[in-house]
């Protein structure tokens, strides 16, 4: 159903991005031109045949030819950029979720320490700093002005790290606080308590019986985790020049290739609804509870 | 306590900071950038090109440099305030009407209202922002009423959920039934039973979007799919410091500081705000 | 040596540390725990029961809570002067503890095998699982848990409050600890339940021979169950000795109203009588005697000193009572 709606939208939406055959063809293009073109791509016939040829075209995996990338589909183009994309994006999860799960969790276990208040001014900054201009000056300073990282591109772990960085800040910020504040939930739990005075040591009791529970709550927060990477993947691959799907999209908008800007965005659309319903299931892995409904 | 006392308080406290901090950066420039502005924003000096700051080799004439055309860096940053200001203020004012209305009519009406209106913001998280953005930049090329639609796009759902699931709850209370059976309409239930009831929770929602929207505008006017050049948008001031960044970095860095204390300060106020007028939602 | 008492509480005080003030949650307390002895403690909620304790098994509510004075003697080692590893230790092993609530005792996300067996290997975390199933089903066998087998592969969501209260009491008899402390572990139950449990309890008590502290608001557990109950109030203890004295001589004007309602000893029903006015709040300052505000018998001199213990009416060794007004009756 959401997946019908956002269809519709993505259709429309390329029809609102102006005329492609203007795009694609020289300014002095003769009227005959344009017209052969336009029935060419079939963009004469009334909308609803045109929806329903798009959907049927695109259950096939065919979202027609690149305008912009003469020769290739449009599912090419996009699926060649996807790698550097999901290299990236892998590469951002990874560091928020091994800095702010940690972080989190002790910040709620050593609750009002200078480590909670440290976490907290962290998840401030997080929230609070522009990811372009973060981008900007970790580029400044890492790369510019101590040369340790290079400026911009695609290349290896080294052309990765400012990216990932910039790209994971945000999502730092909300996990440390999701975490903290689930773990202070559950720490203040019954059987937080049992597990103690059964005698398991501190370790045990906090990342076996009290983490488990509050992973929930982070975990839920992974199907917008997904999404907003994917937003940000365009941000910030417009800033570090790293020809992924993010910059495809600028790209192709800017070039008026609507096969390619369909396919982005019902891409990225799909891929949200199936990060969240993987969720669904981890959610069900976690819980018992859950799983028994 | 005295008033005196309780205001100088406020002002110590890290909220109070963050208020100052506010006044200074965004509301003050927003109301009189043209008395406070040294320069003129638009006007191009080509003589005074890449003027660092003071402190870093420049003058005090231009205290915090001047990007490639000559123009004064910090009278473009005071003049970009109101854009911050304005944008963020109309975008979650309509947003927030746009979200209460249809939330309300969700959990009010119940039934087809309620799963359409419902779907239709797991839609709206759904798809990307920035990707619709750039869509409909496309077509329209960068302007303010775009800016302002995708504001409404991408925060009503908040407001709708959320008002959705209180409205539940209130409908159910003794106050409603009585009114109901007192012969009070629908129209007039919402509108004098359940609204007033819910006014607290869209305060404290809406400011805890406006660092958001803050963000959003000028990631959009940075991609150059929001606010239409020349304005100094803050945003915009970024983007034009970019490719300058390894030889002349004050361009980018003091527009992004803006966005970055202005956010940083809603949000802390918008926390405190939260504590005191939402009490049930405050964090442990 | 075992004339020694197994717990010997002496003078302790907890406070907790709170943005209003400190607040001394257990004032002064001492009391003795014998090897295989059962001590009722008894209050309303907020004398201080709960929190003695959570003093005594140190789980106090972090940063706030600490014990501000006095000696836990446990078998002759001063609790109150031990490490957080060196209570590790002592928990689950020595001392055990079943709580109030068995709905939300148990993890929900583990089975009940995994939860119990982690009791089991407490000293050697990494013996494998398999090669203690057996003992996990012994251990839930004891407590009459129905099915053990398959209940080891059960979530806690799966059984019953009654089932999982004896789940709870099988990790906690699992390493033959020398003193169970059970807090109210009968209160969310259902009243056929109820007795079936501490019957339970009971025999395993007979067999074991731990010691119990039951925290309790109920009279007829500590009639039915305990050997000596100790009256809370207000953080403090305000009358001991044992239940046969105790209940046929009730010193203190509190103890009194608390047993007006019961006619006897053998009858089933007891319950807290209701008495007029609340306990002052703990962060009151009181110098004198705390149940003054509401006491029928009170003078001068109960609101301005506080009270020692006293040889209660009953003449026995150990009955105590701390009242101004001991000849007189409520």
């Amino acid at each position: 159903m959401s997946l019908f709606v956002v269809t519709i939208v993505v259709f429309s939406l390329s029809h609102l991005t102006g005329d492609p055959v203007d795009a694609m063809l020289p300014d002095d293009a003769t009227q005959q031109q344009i017209e052969d073109l336009t029935k060419h791509l079939g963009l004469d016939r009334p909308y609803h045949v045109q929806y329903v040829t798009f959907i049927g075209n695109a259950l096939r995996g065919d979202f027609g030819q690149s305008t912009k990338w003469r020769g290739k589909s449009a599912s090419t183009v996009v699926l060649e950029r996807l790698p550097a994309t999901l290299k990236l994006g892998g590469l951002a999860i990874l560091i928020s979720v091994v800095a702010s799960i940690p972080l989190g969790v002790l910040a709620a276990v050593y609750r009002n320490s200078p480590l909670d208040r440290g976490a907290s001014v962290i998840a401030l900054l997080g929230q609070s700093l522009p990811a372009f201009w973060l981008a900007i000056v970790l580029m400044w300073i890492f790369a510019v002005t101590l040369g340790w990282f290079p400026t911009s591109g695609l290349g290896g772990l080294s052309y990765m790290i400012l990216p990932a960085v910039a790209m994971a800040w945000f999502q730092v910020a909300a996990l440390t606080r999701l975490t903290r504040s689930a773990m202070l939930e559950v720490l203040d739990s019954e059987y937080v308590k049992f597990a103690k005075v059964k005698g398991l040591t501190e370790n045990v009791v906090i990342w076996k019986h009290a983490f488990r529970n509050a992973a929930i709550v982070p975990v839920t927060y992974f199907g917008v985790l997904a999404g907003s990477l994917l937003t940000g993947s365009v941000v910030i691959e417009t800033v570090f020049a790293w020809p992924g799907t993010g910059l495809l999209a600028l790209e192709a908008i800017r070039g008026r290739d609507f096969p390619v800007v369909q396919f982005v965005v019902l891409f990225f659309a799909v891929f949200y609804l199936f990060a969240n319903l993987v969720i669904d299931v981890v959610y069900g892995l976690i819980d018992p509870r859950i799983r028994q409904d | 306590m005295g008033r005196t006392a309780r205001l100088s308080r406020f002002m110590l406290s890290v909220p109070g900071a963050a208020f100052i901090v506010l006044v200074i950066v965004l509301i003050i420039p927003a109301l009189f950038a043209d008395l406070i502005a040294p320069h003129d924003p638009y006007k191009a000096n080509i003589r005074s090109r890449l003027e660092p700051p003071f402190l870093f080799g420049g003058t005090t004439e231009f205290i915090l440099g001047t990007d490639r055309l000559g123009r004064d860096v910090f009278s473009r940053i005071i003049h970009g305030a109101k854009f911050a200001l304005g944008i963020s203020m109309v975008g979650i004012l309509l947003g927030a009407v746009v979200g209460t209305a249809l939330g309300l009519i969700a959990g009010f009406l119940r039934g087809w209202w309620d799963a359409t209106i419902m779907r239709a913001v797991d839609i709206t998280f759904a798809l990307p922002s920035i990707l619709l953005a750039l869509a409909l930049a496309s077509v329209s090329g960068p302007s303010f009423e775009l800016v302002i639609f995708v504001v409404i796009f991408v925060i009503w759902g908040y407001f709708a959920r959320q008002v959705r699931a209180e409205t539940l709850a209130l409908r159910e209370l003794d106050f409603v039934a009585r009114a109901r059976v007192l012969g009070a309409s629908e129209y007039r239930i919402m509108w004098k039973y359940i609204l007033p009831n819910i006014v607290n929770t869209i305060v404290v929602l809406g400011t805890l979007q406006i660092g958001v929207v803050i963000i959003l505008e000028a990631t959009l006017s940075f991609l150059g799919i929001g606010i239409p050049r020349p304005t100094p948008a803050w945003g915009l001031l970024v983007a034009d410091g970019r490719q300058l960044i390894v030889s002349s970095w004050w361009i980018s860095f003091f527009p992004g500081l803006a966005i970055l204390l202005t956010v940083m300060s809603v949000n802390v106020l918008g926390d405190a705000l939260r504590d005191v007028l939402d009490p049930k939602s405050r964090s442990v | 040596m075992s004339n020694e008492p197994l717990l010997d509480v002496r003078n302790l005080t907890t406070v907790l540390d709170l943005a209003a003030g400190t607040m001394p949650v257990v004032d002064d307390v001492s009391f003795t725990v014998g090897r295989g002895e059962t001590l009722g403690i008894v209050g309303e909620s907020g004398s201080g029961k709960s929190m003695t304790a959570n003093s005594i098994i140190q789980i106090l509510p972090k940063k706030i809570g600490r014990i501000a004075g006095g000696k836990i003697l446990f078998d002759g080692r001063d609790l109150s002067q031990f490490s957080d590893a060196d209570l590790t230790k002592v928990r689950g092993r020595e001392i055990a503890m079943i709580l109030q609530d068995p709905h939300t005792s148990l993890n929900p996300v583990y089975t009940i095998g995994n939860q119990v067996i982690e009791a089991l290997r407490l000293d050697d975390p990494r013996q494998p699982k398999r090669s203690l199933l057996g003992k996990a089903i012994n251990v839930l066998k004891k407590m009459n848990v129905a099915d053990a087998e398959r209940r080891l592969h059960a979530f806690p969501h799966q059984m019953s409050g009654g089932m999982k209260q004896r789940v709870v009491g099988a990790i906690a008899f699992s390493s033959a600890p020398k003193l169970i402390i059970a807090d109210e572990p009968t209160t969310a139950l259902d009243v056929t339940i109820q007795l079936q449990y501490l019957q339970l309890l009971e025999g395993i008590q007979k067999n074991t021979g731990a010691a119990i502290i039951f925290i309790t608001h109920d009279l007829g557990i500590v009639a039915n169950l305990c050997h000596r109950l100790a009256v809370m109030y207000g953080g403090r203890i305000i009358e001991s000795g044992t239940v046969k004295d105790v209940f046929a001589a009730p010193s203190h004007p509190y103890t009194q109203a608390l047993l007006r309602s019961v006619p006897s000893i053998d009858t089933k029903v007891y319950r807290l009588y209701a008495i007029e006015g609340q306990p002052p709040p703990l962060t009151e300052e009181i110098a004198g005697c705390k149940f003054a505000s509401r006491c029928p018998l009170a003078t001068d001199v109960c609101r301005s000193h506080r009270p020692d213990p006293k040889p209660g009416r009953s003449g026995a060794v150990s009955h105590e009572a701390s009242c101004w007004h001991l000849g007189e009756t409520l």
